[in-house]
């Protein structure tokens, strides 16, 4: 197989875990953080994980869900970026290569550089996408065994004001407190950045 | 991914084409080409070895899945049984599930390739009093995170009685800004308004000109929105989890989210009707069935396609 095949390829099988967004995903890490059921479940007990309980621990649960976000987000941002790679004109990794760089060098003062407006583009978007988090707590804690609670996110305790409390007077507050975290945060990243001046 | 990350793509590639030679890769030592294939290998892994997982599990008993290899397959009598199983579960509740996501993401596919490609069009060609308005509200509701939305999705729509009707699940998913926007971007870029003006010199009315001239040449570009538009509106949790409270109205992945509740495993206050492990597997297979199979057709778009930018290999 050619590597531009390979490639082309490897990058289809990365973003398969992209049709299992939200609910199947979680699915899927339930069953893999089930020493009983998993096909990891020598990793997990080396780690000290012998039950599903241990491994859904409530001080695990922020690097799983982040887990969960990379395995169903990362395949489309990798696609994203090999066509980001792909634009940087061909002269400019000539001139670099001329001048003796190698590939970390390259990569390092050449390829991330000039990624940086995509770079940016994605941390506000995953980060928007972190502080909305709702389905993945949610599902969590109707199987955790009453180990993860019903109010871990921000948006779980909004509906839980809105629709358990009928109080959709604080929901509205914790929504627009949300929104001014993405925006701000967006703001930081976007002028620290220089997103939006002209390269 | 987020689909809104195609927006740049988009415009990079629509206002410049340019063909540029294949790159050579760097030469680069042995040392960086194994190490770069072990980070590919472990990606691979990672990535693929769930899904894998998952597509056995759905063949196996629950006393095969807990004893056996968690690669080897069972057997399709296994699988038949669990299929069985899953259906009579509330008497093929299942099965209706998967329609009414089916039905849900169709008719908003159907309203937003409407409504959103001619708006995105006439922002692109036309000029009329509140068009940069319009335009600017576009992008900032484009940016608004959904979440924040769905409570006061829930207030306005219950002011009009249309909570627990497919409308209010409808009706905001067709709601759909960044399809405007992408659709906007493709013909302000890349359709010459040349052709435009051949086509209305040649007796093409206004209609004409979109439909005969601009439609087929967005083919891509409407592929591209239907696909984001479809896979973002199936795979959608929160809003008819809030919006549709009876269970015989549920799309797929509320009622694989209610089946959850059901396995004893992973919750032993569960009931009676007790769902097994392996046809959870299957039913969250099914759930996904459909956006597996838009993937592989899309799979020449997004991957070979508009991102693989300009310099296409």
């Amino acid at each position: 197989m050619s590597a531009r095949r390979l490639s082309g390829l490897l990058r289809f099988l990365y973003y398969i875990p992209g049709a299992l967004a939200g609910v199947a995903g979680v699915m899927v890490w339930l069953f893999m953080l089930d020493p009983t059921v998993s096909p990891a479940a020598s990793l997990l007990r080396l780690l000290g994980y012998g039950t599903f309980t241990a491994a859904i621990a409530p001080g695990h649960l922020a690097i799983l869900f982040a887990m969960i976000a990379f395995w169903t987000g990362a395949g489309g941002w990798i696609v994203v970026m090999h066509g980001a790679l792909n634009n940087i004109p061909l002269d400019i990794m000539e001139a670099a290569r001329i001048d003796g760089a190698g590939p970390w060098r390259t990569a390092r003062h050449i390829q991330l550089p000039m990624l940086r407006k995509w770079i940016v583009y994605m941390v506000i978007l995953a980060f928007a996408a972190g502080t909305q988090l709702f389905v993945e707590p949610q599902l969590i804690s109707e199987a955790s065994l009453g180990v993860a609670g019903r109010d871990y996110s921000v948006a779980q305790l909004s509906y839980d004001f809105a629709f358990q409390n009928n109080n959709v007077n604080y929901a509205a507050a914790i929504s627009v407190e949300l929104l001014v975290v993405s925006l701000v945060v967006a703001a930081i990243f976007v002028t620290r950045s220089r997103f939006f001046d002209a390269s | 991914m987020r689909a809104d990350t195609l927006v740049r793509a988009v415009r990079n590639t629509a206002a410049q084409p340019r063909v540029r030679p294949r790159r050579r890769p760097h030469p680069s030592g042995a040392a960086g080409t194994v190490l770069s294939g072990l980070v590919l290998i472990a990606f691979l892994v990672f990535f693929v070895v769930p899904v894998g997982w998952l597509l056995l599990a759905a063949t196996k008993t629950d006393a095969q899945l807990v004893r056996d290899n968690p690669f080897s397959f069972g057997s399709w009598h296994a699988l038949r049984m669990n299929w069985d199983a899953l259906t009579s579960f509330q008497g093929d509740t299942i099965l209706l599930w998967l329609r009414n996501s089916a039905l849900y993401a169709f008719l908003a596919l159907v309203i937003t390739l409407v409504l959103g490609v001619p708006a995105g069009y006439a922002m692109a060609m036309m000029e009329f009093r509140g068009r940069h308005a319009l335009l600017v509200i576009t992008l900032v509701v484009m940016l608004m995170p959904a979440t924040t939305l769905v409570v006061p999705l829930f207030l306005e729509l219950n002011e009009v009685h249309l909570i627990g009707s497919l409308w209010s699940v409808v009706l905001p998913y067709s709601f759909y800004p960044f399809g405007v926007y992408l659709t906007y971007i493709y013909f302000s870029t890349a359709l010459p308004r040349d052709l435009l003006a051949a086509a209305r010199i040649d007796g093409c009315t206004e209609f004409g000109a979109f439909r005969r001239i601009a439609l087929p040449l967005a083919a891509p570009i409407i592929a591209l929105v239907g696909f984001f538009s479809f896979v973002a509106n199936w795979t959608n949790f929160f809003l008819p989890y809030v919006m549709l409270p009876q269970s015989d109205q549920y799309p797929a992945q509320v009622g694989i989210a209610l089946l959850l509740t059901d396995v004893p495993q992973f919750n032993p206050t569960a009931g009676t009707a007790t769902v097994l492990r392996p046809e959870l597997a299957l039913a969250t297979l099914l759930a996904i069935a459909p956006v597996l199979v838009v993937f592989l057709f899309a799979q020449r778009y997004l991957i070979a396609g508009l991102l693989a930018g300009a310099n296409k290999e």
